[in-house]
């Protein structure tokens, strides 16, 4: 379907609709919901056509004179024509946008096996490198030479060793493979193991799940832990400045713009309280990573945090933002709406998969796909750049719920990303844009997430507070 | 005469007078929301950016649609039409 290529060309929004396949641009589902919606409307004129013209009883009688019955009896029958024309494209059009999608989610799983493959045999290579080249200086440096190799491009700094272009990282053809490599890690790990292939197929992500890209970032944490780096630690949070009046956010949009920016020792979480004391309801917006670097420092919203996430165990991040929300007063059974940017998106999975709080709308911007499930009943929305190498960065998402809606958007489609900025498509300001678009959408499910946060947190003025996690140092071990 | 002339089919010209108003305020209303649905489905042309053969089947389609509103709207407004022109004619002869 080359409308939804045409829409990606242009930079327009593209949905993908939790508990079905349907993948298409926005303007094709509103087309789609407009057409279901003059199908419905034209039964409703049908009937108070007809009801118009039986108002006349006398109709039969006034054979000479000038009678409406006629030309609504016509119109009757057109509208029938009509009821059935719309209904009928519309669901042509929706099956247009479920074949599309299959066919994207079968080229995506191609993707991923033959990846998964790929990985392993790379993995049964450095095995053999290392069985056979094992006596000689080349054989014992390989595996560390990659593993150096691996840390090094993931600090992403100028320290990191190999320097990559920012317009390759803003390439949605190359955050796809990053996709895909990312999925494939584990089983270049089984590869190195010698486990057999089918071995991975079983357990890995395309199988039972129970290895996958968690277990790979975990397996990671391990190694990099014996060598200083990614060392998580207790979390203290404390409220920043004096509570400000707050209006609640009316959509995706206000969401966005009031996530905190990753700046270094600022608050990294915002949350506001609507409603009255005894039913309140509460806003939590989570801020990205601000720091980049592997060493753990006194700042929680960092790498070690961004692993540790993906390694489903618990990040610093995740622990302040938790003991902000108890330190806020928010109450297990209060409905709780969590956007988060970036890490904190992938916090705001974490919190609403947490049983501790009684979450109802999520909205996540350019948070690496996570495998964390998201409770049932749980509005979810996933809004990713398809040029966001970020996104790419928790693998394949493999999590399907009939409740998320995925809008992804190509931010750089018709212009080049500015020079000298690191990760452009990255931008909270960018997601910020989107936000907007889809705020500006009348398409039906990006209706209905709005109409979940509003009728959460009302329309009332509420009360907003900042805060701020630091990292503590590790306590000693126990003797 | 009481003012009640009773038509030859039972009904008196002031009721009948009343039930004609409120069919063309119906007709109107019917209307006004059909010309709505239809300014939004002109509105679906998105034929800037679509090339494909398919997708000129589906602008064929969504034209034919548009112009079964138009017939659907025709029809009415014939109806509207020749109501007025009883309510005209029922108001002459309450009148007289």
């Amino acid at each position: 379907m080359s409308s939804l290529n045409d829409g990606r060309t242009l930079g327009e929004l593209v949905i993908s609709l939790g508990g079905t396949t349907i993948v298409a641009t926005e303007v094709l589902l509103v087309q789609s919901q407009l057409l279901f919606s003059t199908h419905t409307e034209a039964m409703n004129w049908n009937t108070r056509a007809n009801r118009i013209r039986q108002m006349d009883s006398t109709a039969w009688f006034s054979w000479f004179g000038p009678d409406p019955s006629p030309d609504l009896f016509h119109a009757a029958v057109v509208l029938d024509r009509l009821q059935h024309s719309c209904q009928s494209l519309a669901q042509r059009l929706v099956a247009a946008a479920e074949r599309y999608g299959y066919a994207e989610g079968v080229a995506h799983q191609l993707a991923l096996t033959h990846g998964a493959q790929l990985g392993h045999n790379l993995g049964q290579f450095l095995r053999s490198a290392m069985i056979f080249g094992a006596g000689t200086p080349l054989g014992a440096a390989l595996p560390g030479l990659f593993v150096v190799g691996l840390l090094g491009k993931s600090t992403g700094g100028p320290a990191g060793g190999v320097e990559i272009d920012p317009r390759l990282l803003t390439n949605p053809s190359v955050v796809s493979l990053v996709q895909v490599a990312v999925s494939s890690l584990d089983d270049v790990g089984a590869g190195l193991a010698g486990m057999p292939r089918s071995v991975g197929v079983m357990f890995g992500d395309e199988g039972l799940g129970i290895i996958g890209v968690s277990s790979t970032a975990g397996g990671l944490l391990a190694a990099a832990r014996s060598g200083g780096l990614f060392e998580e630690g207790p979390v203290k949070v404390a409220a920043v400045g004096a509570p400000a009046r707050a209006t609640p956010p009316a959509g995706a949009g206000e969401l966005a713009q009031r996530i905190p920016k990753a700046v270094a020792g600022r608050p990294q979480v915002r949350i506001e309280n609507y409603g009255t004391s005894e039913h309140p309801s509460w806003a939590v917006y989570i801020g990205g990573t601000v720091d980049w670097n592997a060493v753990a420092t006194t700042e929680p919203w960092d790498l070690t945090a961004n692993v540790t996430a993906i390694a489903e165990q618990n990040a610093g991040s995740f622990s302040a933002v938790i003991d902000a929300m108890t330190a806020a007063g928010i109450a297990p059974s209060d409905p709780v709406v969590v956007a988060g940017h970036s890490q904190g998106g992938l916090v705001a999975t974490q919190v609403a998969a947490y049983s501790r709080f009684n979450v109802q709308a999520v909205a996540t911007f350019g948070a690496p796909e996570s495998r964390v499930p998201v409770p049932q009943g749980v509005a979810t929305l996933t809004v990713e750049h398809t040029d966001d190498v970020v996104t790419a960065l928790g693998g394949a998402s493999l999590v399907d719920s009939d409740d998320r809606v995925t809008v992804r958007r190509e931010v750089f489609a018709a212009m080049a990303p500015p020079v000298g900025e690191t990760l452009p498509a990255h931008h909270l300001d960018r997601y910020r844009e989107t936000a907007l678009l889809i705020d500006a959408s009348p398409e039906t499910n990006l209706q209905n997430f709005r109409n979940t946060v509003t009728g959460v947190l009302g329309s009332d003025q509420g009360e907003a507070t900042l805060w701020r996690g630091i990292r503590l140092p590790p306590e000693p071990a126990s003797q | 005469m009481d003012g009640v002339e009773v038509l030859p089919y039972g009904q008196d010209r002031a009721e009948r007078l009343a039930m004609l108003r409120t069919q063309r305020n119906l007709l109107l209303t019917l209307c006004a929301e059909i010309t709505a649905m239809r300014r939004r489905l002109a509105d679906l042309d998105p034929s800037e950016s679509w090339t494909s053969q398919s997708q000129r089947a589906y602008l064929l389609c969504v034209t034919d649609v548009v112009e079964q509103v138009d017939l659907v709207l025709h029809y009415l407004n014939e109806a509207l039409h020749t109501v007025r022109m009883q309510i005209y004619d029922a108001e002459i002869l309450c009148r007289a």
